[in-house]
């Protein structure tokens, strides 16, 4: 297989995982109005927890030192990266969701954000501090005995399937009265909770349910590239998560999707290995960032509501028992 | 019926007439201004009851101890017998008395009737292992409360405006949206802030008809409202309140005869 197709498969690839990223971020930020600002913290973990779930004990490889190390199979590591994941997701939820109102609980995050990143990376025992885990094995393939080129078609196949799997989860939680509650709860909390919604148990929901997508999302690219080190996970990496939803449409599982495929994939990634300009190699990721940002601003001031806005909801068409009321109508023109 | 000017901290005068809703010497203070102060009130089953006072009285607050939304400092507040102080708001809810807001909050992004797909109780899909598992049983619970609300919005003269965007409506369609999206929850007692507010004279008539009907259905209707005229035509009981308490009780007509009242509207010492 030549090399610009690898490379295609291996964006694509890329692709794939980080819809599931972004579908789960549009669950809490599109669907239910939670400013989470840690979303990648959760990723992390969820990298993390798979992968020294799937290395061998730490003092077999030399210069590494990461707890856990149970060698286990896949999907194991992965399953436990999302539960994981999930679970820190209730935890900093309970703190940041029980009080806090939007603004107050998006400053928690960035806290909970700073406070993570900074102990993972200076607790070395803990994830092998700012270097990362690395030789993460790749799932099945001493298993499967596929040749380089195949394992990647098989490993882009395996990234779809999960895409799959989280897009229609996500699209039946969009459509169900759940997801209406959660909506409900984007646009007005109040008058949510005044109508018997407990809104802190449905926000821990959504909360949990985006960050179990985070961690299975991180544990797939953990095992995609094999290692991962906090300058994989800064801050800024979940912003560009946030412009995807944006641009491409928050709410919206498609613009999510065409979001995604344009911000963090063609801007990021596709643009890594294009020519540089000479004498001078850091032009390419400053004019990456002016254009993520200058996008970021056209669409917020142009089509606020991104690119492929929310669709409005859909109802089985039911016919009125009585005729329509036409007078009422007319008096409510004059009003 | 007949009806007595009294104090409305007594026993109410028709033993035959069943509470409620009530409020019992109820004290809230915010900071060190005392919004609340001493006040004690019955709403009585079946009735339309009108809050009235002027501004400032504390009738807002009221209606937000009520609902749950200030936690209660002092006193008590029971419906249907059970004590509700100190509940969240969900709670009380849940229990079947649901408040209006004083200005129109609609859920703005969503349409006319997926707003009033939100209030019903007890909905089986507002569980995921119900959305995953029993998609069938979502499913028709789903049609009957699409049913329920697109009559609901015939009744309210919204039927046409379902599809469109609740943010797109006019203020007096977005009252009318407030009140009929409140009724989906199947409310037992239903406080409205002030429905009326920026109303013209004609939507008025009409909501006052609306809650007219609501009462022929059972329902009971507590109200702060502002336009005493509407308050004569549908309130079989007032409650004045003033200066964070209330101040008397009776029927409109009683109400305006009453010297402590008129001076608390003139703005007397």
């Amino acid at each position: 297989m030549d090399r610009t197709l690898l490379y295609l498969i291996s964006l694509a690839t890329i692709f794939f995982i980080y819809n599931i990223l972004s579908w789960g971020l549009n669950i809490q930020f599109g669907m239910t109005g939670i400013l989470n600002f840690a979303y990648i913290i959760f990723m992390a973990i969820g990298a993390y927890i798979a992968g020294s779930f799937a290395l061998p004990k730490a003092t077999e490889i030399a210069g590494q030192t990461y707890v856990f190390g149970f060698s286990l199979p896949f999907p194991i590591p992965l399953i436990m990266g999302g539960i994981v994941a999930s679970a820190f997701g209730l935890l900093v939820g309970f703190v940041a969701l029980k009080r806090l109102r939007s603004d107050y609980m998006a400053i928690a995050t960035v806290s909970v954000a700073a406070i993570t990143y900074d102990f993972i990376g200076n607790y070395t025992p803990l994830f092998n501090g700012w270097d990362g885990l690395a030789g993460v094995p790749a799932p099945l393939q001493t298993a499967l005995g596929l040749s380089y080129s195949n394992y990647q078609l098989f490993f882009l196949a395996v990234c779809f399937a999960f895409m799959v799997f989280f897009f229609f989860l996500t699209q039946r939680i969009n459509h169900s009265p759940f997801g209406r509650t959660l909506r409900s709860i984007r646009e007005d909390i109040d008058v949510s909770e005044a109508f018997g919604k407990d809104t802190f148990r449905y926000r821990m929901i959504a909360m949990a349910i985006g960050c179990f997508y985070a961690g299975v999302g991180g544990a797939l690219l953990i095992e995609y590239i094999s290692a991962l080190n906090p300058g994989g996970w800064t801050t800024g990496e979940t912003f560009v998560l946030f412009a995807a939803l944006i641009i491409g449409g928050s709410g919206n599982n498609w613009g999510v999707a065409f979001g995604t495929l344009l911000v963090p994939i063609v801007f990021q990634e596709a643009t890594r290995y294009l020519p540089q300009f000479p004498n001078s190699d850091y032009i390419i990721p400053a004019l990456r960032n002016i254009i993520v940002g200058s996008l970021l601003i056209i669409t917020l001031w142009f089509r606020p509501q991104g690119i492929f806005p929310e669709r409005k909801a859909e109802f089985p068409s039911v016919p009125l028992a009585e005729p329509e009321n036409k007078q009422e109508e007319a008096d409510v023109a004059l009003g | 019926m007949s009806h007595s000017v009294e104090t409305p901290t007594s026993a109410p005068p028709h033993s035959a007439v069943a509470t409620i809703l009530r409020v019992d010497h109820v004290t809230h203070a915010f900071g060190g201004y005392v919004a609340i102060n001493d006040c004690s009130l019955d709403v009585h089953t079946g009735k339309i009851t009108a809050l009235i006072g002027p501004n400032g009285a504390g009738k807002s607050t009221l209606i937000n101890l009520i609902a749950g939304f200030y936690p209660i400092q002092q006193g008590s507040i029971t419906f249907n017998g059970q004590s509700i102080g100190g509940l969240p708001p969900y709670r009380i809810a849940q229990q079947g008395l649901i408040r209006t807001f004083q200005i129109s909050r609609d859920y703005g992004a969503m349409t006319v009737l997926e707003n009033l797909m939100v209030p019903p109780r007890n909905q089986l899909g507002e569980n995921l292992v119900n959305v995953i598992f029993q998609p069938r049983k979502v499913a028709q619970q789903e049609k009957e409360l699409v049913g329920k609300a697109l009559e609901m919005l015939n009744t309210f003269g919204l039927y046409e405006k379902r599809e469109e965007y609740a943010r797109n409506l006019s203020g007096g369609q977005k009252r009318l949206l407030e009140m009929s999206r409140a009724l989906m929850s199947d409310p037992t007692l239903l406080l409205l802030d002030e429905p009326m507010a920026g109303v013209n004279p004609a939507l008025a008539q009409r909501l006052a008809q609306h809650i007219l009907d609501l009462r022929g259905k059972g329902l009971t209707v507590l109200m702060v409202e502002h336009n005493l005229g509407i308050v004569d035509q549908i309130c079989e009981e007032v409650i004045v309140m003033a200066n964070g308490t209330t101040l008397a009780r009776g029927t409109m007509e009683e109400i305006r005869a009453h010297p402590e009242v008129i001076t608390a509207y003139l703005g007397g010492a």
